[in-house]
């Protein structure tokens, strides 16, 4: 995970990512790429405490020369697709964990990045605003995204088209995932809000 | 990541933590405080000092009875050979010009109807005194040529015995006892203020031929000369040199200008200036150190962020230049500051202690902002280099 994104170098074996190849590559030239092709998830969120939802998705513009100008809109845009236009000015602790999750998606989103890493991106947040998440990484998924999660948690691998099995560091085992589960389906199963608040 | 976004980041760094950031930047508040004060008071007393006795005349030159070759105002002499003929002996034989006025002092004790005075310096003088000194009369007459001709018992006094003596009196044409004979009030001269802890206000001039008499001793304590023209200065040195020879001897005697003083005073006061700033200066290092320290703590508590801006593409260069920022704004901020608060210690310490003329001088403020601003940079290094240099993997983990 850490070689794919770029924060780590491979002491064997080649990564290659929209034809570049990044295993020879310089710290400084890593960092670029980071900025351009690569778009974070972490399970912890990772978002600047002091800055508001806005401010945190503009972080990777800050780094990447992005004309000032549009900055702020294409922030926006990102927010509104994960549905959070309207928390812009909120800062991290007055967001609930999903929202703070869809911000970080969002910032992930900015750059237009060429793949997505998440790492465990639903470990800290409940199952229903897990599954919100899920629903929107599957929508970017069918929108052409490439997305790569780490799970431990077969339910959320079964989102995806294919699942790596990953034992002690080596690829154990690679499935086609048969019946692909739906999040918004998966959602309307869980009981409703009120019967859990009884 | 331009300078200015740098420098918006740094500030919103230092505003979240604003009690850290606030006593970060008082040491070196501290340390620009001392720095700049220490230094302007220096100067302050130095110009002030400097302008006393340029005062007296920068072609001006003083003949001292005694050798005084071993040092600055340590006459070593036995018997003071100078006597008012040897005066009357310049002014029949110098050239240039120049204006030769003995001068003979003693201390004694003057009183006017029941207020006494004590300790105040009689000074017998010429007529010529008055210009040959540059020190003019305020109210009244100096004493005049014939005044001294005939050893008339009267005086010209200085500010502080008018206030003294006379409160709200005019004091011309009054009479006052000096040394338990009456003289007649003649003038009063402008202030010449202090010279050192010596109040030149707190003098009184009587005809230096009265002087001779009633004091019973024709020795002379020095001989002002002035020429006319400073380029004159050095070649009637010499002559007076020339003149006195002929009936003293080299020990006898010492000429001496007020440039040559000035210069020792100088010589004094750069080393004591230097001194003064090098303590100051201590405190600012320490100052600096208190950056670094806070810096240093700064990166590891924000190694997790460090982690996030590096995952989302910050160079190590940016990574350096925020963090080095914000050492600056520390310090720059701290030296204005500094600034602006010895600016108004400095006024209230001259309203309130007027003998200490301070004067900030712009020379202080820039060493200063430039030392401030190279201290953020200097102690701000380190940390910065650290935060740039962390592994982004290891400082995501970071908890």
């Amino acid at each position: 995970m850490n070689i794919i994104g770029c924060l780590d170098s491979p002491t064997k074996g080649t990564i290659t990512i929209e034809g570049i190849e990044t295993s020879r590559m310089s710290r400084s030239e890593l960092a670029y790429v980071r900025n351009k092709k690569i778009g974070f998830i972490f399970q912890s969120f990772n978002l600047l405490a002091r800055a508001n939802a806005l401010s945190n998705v503009m972080l990777p513009f800050v780094y990447g020369d992005y004309p000032k100008a549009k900055r702020k809109e294409r922030a926006m845009e990102v927010l509104e697709s994960v549905g959070l236009s309207d928390r812009w000015n909120h800062k991290p602790n007055e967001l609930s964990g999903g929202q703070k999750q869809r911000v970080a998606i969002a910032r992930a989103l900015a750059n237009n990045p060429a793949i997505i890493l998440a790492d465990e991106p639903t470990g800290n947040i409940d199952s229903r605003s897990g599954l919100e998440i899920m629903i929107l990484l599957q929508r970017l998924n069918r929108e052409g995204m490439t997305i790569l999660c780490v799970t431990h948690d077969r339910f959320i691998a079964e989102h995806a088209e294919m699942i790596i099995n990953l034992l002690d560091g080596r690829i154990s085992r690679i499935e086609e995932v048969k019946e692909r589960k739906d999040a918004r389906e998966e959602l309307q199963k869980l009981p409703k809000e009120e019967e859990i608040s009884d | 990541m331009n300078l200015w976004e740098s420098t918006e980041v740094s500030i919103d760094a230092l505003k979240s933590n604003k009690l850290r950031s606030f006593l970060t930047m008082l040491g070196v508040v501290i340390g620009v405080i001392a720095v700049v004060l220490l230094v302007s008071i220096a100067l302050g007393v130095r110009s002030q000092i400097t302008g006393t006795i340029e005062g007296l005349g920068s072609n001006l030159y003083m003949v001292f009875p005694g050798s005084m070759s071993r040092g600055m105002g340590g006459g070593r002499m036995t018997v003071n050979k100078l006597k008012i003929d040897h005066a009357y002996d310049l002014m029949q034989k110098s050239g240039y010009n120049v204006v030769i006025s003995p001068v003979i002092n003693k201390v004694s004790t003057v009183r006017y109807g029941k207020t006494t005075k004590n300790a105040t310096l009689i000074t017998g003088v010429m007529s010529n005194f008055s210009a040959a000194r540059n020190w003019k009369v305020k109210e009244g007459a100096f004493l005049r040529k014939g005044d001294v001709d005939a050893y008339r018992r009267i005086c010209v006094i200085g500010q502080s015995i008018k206030r003294i003596l006379f409160k709200s009196i005019d004091p011309v044409g009054k009479e006052i006892s000096i040394a338990g004979k009456g003289f007649k009030v003649s003038g009063v001269m402008e202030s010449k203020g202090q010279l050192f802890d010596l109040d030149l206000d707190d003098q009184v001039f009587i005809p230096i031929t009265t002087a001779q008499r009633s004091f019973g001793s024709n020795s002379l304590s020095y001989i002002f000369i002035q020429t006319p023209r400073v380029e004159d200065m050095p070649v009637a040195m010499e002559q007076t040199k020339k003149i006195l020879l002929t009936s003293l001897s080299q020990d006898d005697f010492t000429v001496k200008s007020q440039g040559e003083t000035l210069s020792a005073f100088l010589q004094i006061s750069s080393l004591l200036t230097v001194m003064l700033g090098s303590i100051a200066a201590i405190s600012l290092i320490v100052g600096g150190i208190g950056i670094m320290n806070i810096m240093t703590v700064s990166v590891t508590e924000r190694t997790k962020e460090i982690g996030i801006r590096k995952a989302l593409g910050a160079q190590d260069g940016e990574i350096i230049t925020q963090f080095l920022t914000e050492a600056i704004i520390i310090s720059l901020i701290g030296g204005i500051a500094g600034i602006v608060i010895s600016y108004i210690a400095a006024f209230i310490i001259s309203v309130s202690y007027p003998i200490f003329s301070v004067s900030i001088s712009l020379l202080a403020i820039i060493v200063s902002i430039l030392f401030s601003t190279f201290m953020g940079t200097f102690f701000g290094v380190y940390p910065a280099y650290k935060a740039g240099r962390l592994d982004p993997i290891e400082a995501l983990r970071y908890e």
